[in-house]
């Protein structure tokens, strides 16, 4: 489903057109789940989100504008945040049972469509989270997952703050080169 | 630049991009950010990674009966989007204290009744209630919705027409191994779960009486999972599989 397509049914959910959230439901409540999922780790509650989420989408379709970006980093945003601040409310520990990126060959650039614009971007990123040492992916999601911020984290890991920053600041270095298309300039990286 | 220098900043940039960096610090950034052209275009490329980091979540399959619950609940609130949203506040807020008030009712009436009928008997035997609910012609039933995995699974809810008693009957229910139980749960329209007991299996039919604290329409739905013998350790939530959950206002 390319962008022209969710827009047009974005356009129908605005008429109250209840089929069109169906449609976009069915096609994206497994991504939206995962991401919920993810950040909760217990699937009543990731289902809430989900739920949630295209209740959102129901009541403000018009919030949605192309010119700022894409429609599904845009879904999964309101996503990400509603389960973070399930996650809030709950008090609960973020890193219970804590699962970090794992080798489930289901891959996000195969869960979107080929059509979709950003498809290849997408497999270049996993594939270069999935290089990154586990030391600079770990307070990358801690941050991005459960909203923690880098002193949050490096108290969590009981690591200076400094440590901290310049692992957060190397891995996103290489994953912004990644998403560039460009060869990362960290030395210590994968060749 | 609130004495960091430019470098410092920069170096900021990729955890501002993704939320993490402490109040002072995201001051700073944004302080800097509106003077500094190069530094904006650096930040729009870590914003476009960050905004994308979900390729870090394994992929998993939506449950099925997501997509017949999201019909469910368009029906329930059946109403012209862009209008919904200002009378759906209104009406909600009237629907709040018309459930308050329906809920001070029905808690002063447990109450009493408690004082009147509390002199130690027994707890009521489920199947007897749901015996008793099923013969009242007005009764509302609900039927169960087992989960893919319990295919075989098969009861229903019924609620007396006081909406004050409810009972699960339900055929099937796997068998445990020692050291698991069921868990009924009860999650109500604010989002909040909440036990409502755990149980075992029984011969051919197993009936669960649900502890109803405020009338049917607090709720959205009920379910059971398998949990470690003695319950979920949580009070708010499960920790294993759902078994089957039941509908009732979404």
């Amino acid at each position: 489903m390319g962008e022209s397509a969710e827009l047009e049914l974005l356009r129908r959910i605005q008429q109250g057109d209840e089929e069109a959230l169906v449609t976009l439901h069915r096609r994206y409540a497994a991504l939206v789940y995962s991401v919920a999922y993810r950040v909760l780790n217990e699937q009543m509650a990731a289902e809430e989100v989900t739920q949630d989420t295209f209740l959102r989408l129901w009541h403000r379709a018009e919030t949605f504008d192309p010119a700022r970006g894409a429609f599904v980093p845009w879904l999964l945003t309101i996503a990400r945040r509603q389960a973070i601040d399930t996650l809030r409310k709950q008090q609960r520990d973020a890193l219970r049972d804590p699962v970090f990126l794992d080798d489930n060959p289901e891959t996000w650039e195969n869960a979107l469509s080929a059509d979709d614009s950003q498809h290849l971007a997408h497999g270049l990123l996993r594939d270069a989270a999935a290089a990154l040492p586990d030391e600079q992916r770990q307070p990358i999601e801690m941050a991005y997952f459960w909203g923690m911020s880098h002193s949050q984290i490096a108290a969590r890991l009981g690591l200076p703050l400094g440590t901290v920053k310049t692992r957060i600041r190397l891995g996103m270095e290489k994953l912004r080169a990644a998403w560039l298309g460009e060869k990362s300039e960290d030395p210590a990286s994968p060749s | 630049m609130n004495g960091m220098s430019r470098d410092e900043l920069l170096a900021l940039l990729p955890a501002y991009a993704l939320g993490a960096l402490d109040p002072d610090e995201q001051a700073a950034v944004e302080a800097w950010l509106s003077t500094d052209a190069e530094a904006q275009t650096a930040l729009a490329e870590y914003q476009a990674v960050a905004e994308r980091l979900y390729v870090l979540a394994p992929i998993r399959p939506a449950p099925p009966h997501l997509e017949a619950d999201l019909r469910r609940r368009l029906a329930a609130g059946r109403a012209v989007p862009d209008r919904r949203l200002s009378q759906g506040r209104a009406g909600r807020r009237g629907r709040v204290w018309l459930a308050a008030a329906v809920l001070i009712l029905v808690i002063g009436v447990a109450v009493l009744s408690r004082l009147l009928a509390d002199n130690g008997s027994p707890p009521p035997d489920p199947g007897a209630v749901y015996a008793t609910i099923a013969a009242q012609a007005d009764a509302r039933r609900y039927a169960i919705e087992a989960a893919e995995e319990q295919a075989n699974l098969r009861g229903e809810l019924i609620v007396a027409a006081s909406g004050d008693r409810a009972v699960i009957r339900v055929e099937q229910l796997p068998a445990l191994p020692p050291g698991q139980t069921f868990q009924l749960w009860l999650l109500d329209t604010e989002g909040t779960l909440r036990s409502g007991g755990i149980f075992r299996a029984q011969g051919e039919a197993t009936h669960i009486i649900v502890p109803l604290d405020r009338p049917l329409t607090a709720y959205q739905r009920f379910g059971v999972s398998i949990e470690p013998a003695g319950g979920s350790p949580y009070p708010d939530r499960p920790t294993g599989p759902v078994v089957f959950r039941v509908y009732v206002n979404s």
